[in-house]
């Protein structure tokens, strides 16, 4: 085929960003980068100790066992007295308890950041579920989607309790549209900012402050999908 | 790598990149069309990536026994529909409930499925993948399967630059197809760009058309894609509510997805349960069989009035929406030179 030297110019054009990286990848040898990464730790807690998976938890009559704990943590941001001073790139984290990798976060910076406070949302936005297949920690495959209708499930959670009926609970908490929005923001403040932060989640508190019987199976957007995202958001601190 | 192999190597790769050409349009907009919805900055057309999601949309891989693909219901000869089924049926001969859409013109659409659960071309394939009577299996197994197949390394090899599969490129590919499969050269089409002329019969129907129908089928996709109550009784078996499932609305309730009518002489059965066979059934329908309620169609509240001169004429013109070249388009069909390489034609 015949190519006029337009086409050319506008193919090559359209190609810079990868000429671009190309020619990144052959110098970026002979620089060392200044490295000033803050690493954040997420540890789940059930009275006062490290969740296990598969654990049974006994409190007087009541039993538990979590088979499976995942959540979604995106938009991350650090802030200086209320304004931000680090915004993550392409920020979404999928913690999830049973890869313990995950449940790590760098976020990468070359500066040194100040800070004293981190915000992040729990769970995915509406810009993000609407925006069709997306890869990495949001690829479908990673069981956080729903299939027989559209948008992300931000908060995933299977277990088996004896004080609920049939004992299985699945509670799959997410929903972008009104009224059923399940997002939330979590603000934390870190009085002792370091290179390593961890933040802990109390489970039993959350499972206490929702019912789940009655609602042991939760399968898409409503109103309890809601006000146990809520709820989920309050459970958030930072360890000592 | 030593760094001086790496600089001949990146300008070497620059200088390659200056030789290799465009392919031919892969999607071009009918000039009588509007403007697409879908996003093709986030998923950008190319021939390799619309070749693998072709020969997943033919490839019964994608369920749970290796038995259903998609084109099991949406077949290219029918208009990419389920010929001949009221309901869809999938593995194990499960029946659904619902009658599968015909598909065509999909970059213009901005939601999926007869109730719109579906917010983005992109996933609609996960529903079907994942319905138990339907495909009855997982994006996650079946990213396993194409993983460990020799032909799909090479597809995905030759679409991404790399063999690997994910769930992301999976479902971006079948969109290509589908993206792919346009509906534009009907006779109506011919018409409306001056190449060819309606028989007195069919410009009558047109008229009518366009009196009675057209504020819903809205030319020239023949669909507003909006969610209306055609004033179909419920059938108590199904009880299926339509829009209001996903919406939570009661000002939902019955109100389905308007569908194209492109192509219609192909895609029967009609309505979202194919519950009428013919397009006959269809205008007594909405001549005499339309059923009040709070939910009904503004356009319909009147009624429609047709004579039987005139439901004749009516369906001249529907068929004047049949696109024979987009029926039999080899591009479209089943890739038995993917799948058998060797066999003969």
């Amino acid at each position: 085929m015949l190519q006029s030297p337009f086409i050319i110019n506008t193919y090559l054009l359209s190609n810079m960003k990868f000429i671009i990286i190309l020619l990144l990848y052959c110098f970026n040898s002979n620089f060392v980068w200044a490295q000033n990464n803050i690493r954040f730790k997420w540890q789940v807690q059930y009275l006062g100790q490290n969740l296990l998976l598969n654990k049974l938890y006994t409190d007087k009559k009541d039993t538990l066992v979590i088979k499976e704990l995942k959540w979604y943590i995106s938009k991350v941001t650090l802030l200086q007295d209320d304004q931000i001073v680090f915004s993550e790139p392409k920020s979404v984290h999928l913690l999830n308890i049973g890869e313990p990798k995950s449940l790590q976060m760098e976020l990468k910076s070359r500066k040194k950041i100040s800070f004293n406070k981190i915000q992040f949302y729990i769970g995915i936005d509406s810009q993000t579920n609407v925006s069709g297949a997306l890869g990495g920690d949001l690829d479908p495959t990673k069981g956080m989607y729903w299939t027989w209708q559209s948008g992300y499930i931000n908060i995933k959670i299977e277990g088996e309790s004896n004080s609920i009926t049939n004992r299985d609970f699945q509670l799959h908490l997410g929903g972008y549209l009104p009224p059923f929005t399940t997002i939330q923001t979590v603000v934390l403040p870190i009085t002792n900012a370091s290179n390593e932060i961890k933040i802990g989640i109390e489970l039993d508190s959350w499972l206490n402050q929702i019912s789940l019987i009655g609602s042991a199976h939760i399968m898409s957007p409503s109103k309890e999908a809601v006000s146990m995202s809520k709820e989920f958001a309050k459970q958030f601190f930072i360890l000592k | 790598m030593t760094p001086n192999r790496k600089y001949i190597f990146c300008l070497a790769a620059i200088g390659l990149m200056a030789f290799t050409t465009i392919s031919t349009r892969l999607f071009s907009v009918p000039k009588h069309f509007p403007k697409p919805v879908y996003d093709f900055s986030k998923n950008p057309l190319n021939a390799a990536s619309i070749t693998l999601g072709r020969a997943l949309f033919y490839d019964p891989i994608l369920s749970k026994n290796n038995t259903i693909s998609c084109a099991s219901c949406h077949s290219p000869y029918a208009a990419f529909t389920h010929i001949d089924h009221n309901l869809s049926h999938g593995i194990d001969d499960r029946i659904g409930t619902r009658n599968s859409p015909a598909l065509m013109n999909l970059a213009w659409q901005n939601s999926f499925m007869w109730d719109g659960a579906i917010n983005h071309l992109d996933m609609q394939a996960l529903a079907p993948i994942s319905h138990p009577d339907e495909m009855g299996s997982k994006i996650d197994s079946v990213v396993i399967r194409l993983q460990k197949s020799a032909l799909y390394s090479t597809l995905f090899y030759k679409a991404y630059g790399d063999s690997s599969v994910t769930g992301e490129r999976t479902l971006k590919s079948i969109a290509q197809f589908m993206l792919s499969i346009v509906s534009a050269n009907a006779k109506y089409d011919r018409v409306i760009q001056g190449k060819e002329k309606f028989t007195a019969q069919e410009a009558n129907g047109y008229r009518l058309f366009q009196k009675n129908c057209s504020s819903c089928h809205k030319e020239p996709l023949f669909t507003n894609y909006q969610f209306e109550n055609n004033g179909l009784p419920l059938d108590p078996k199904l009880n299926d509510m339509g829009r209001m499932k996903i919406s939570h609305s009661s000002s939902d309730s019955l109100k389905f997805k308007v569908p194209t009518l492109r192509n219609i002489e192909y895609s029967y059965p009609y309505m979202h349960d194919g519950r009428f066979k013919t397009l006959s059934e269809v205008l007594r329908h909405y001549t005499q069989g339309s059923v009040q309620s709070k939910t009904l169609s503004p356009a319909l509240q009147q009624g429609i009035i047709l004579s039987s001169n005139e439901k004749v004429d009516l369906i001249a013109f529907l068929l004047t929406l049949s696109d024979i070249e987009f029926l039999f388009k080899a591009e479209y069909a089943y890739p038995k030179y993917i799948f058998f390489p060797q066999a003969k034609e």
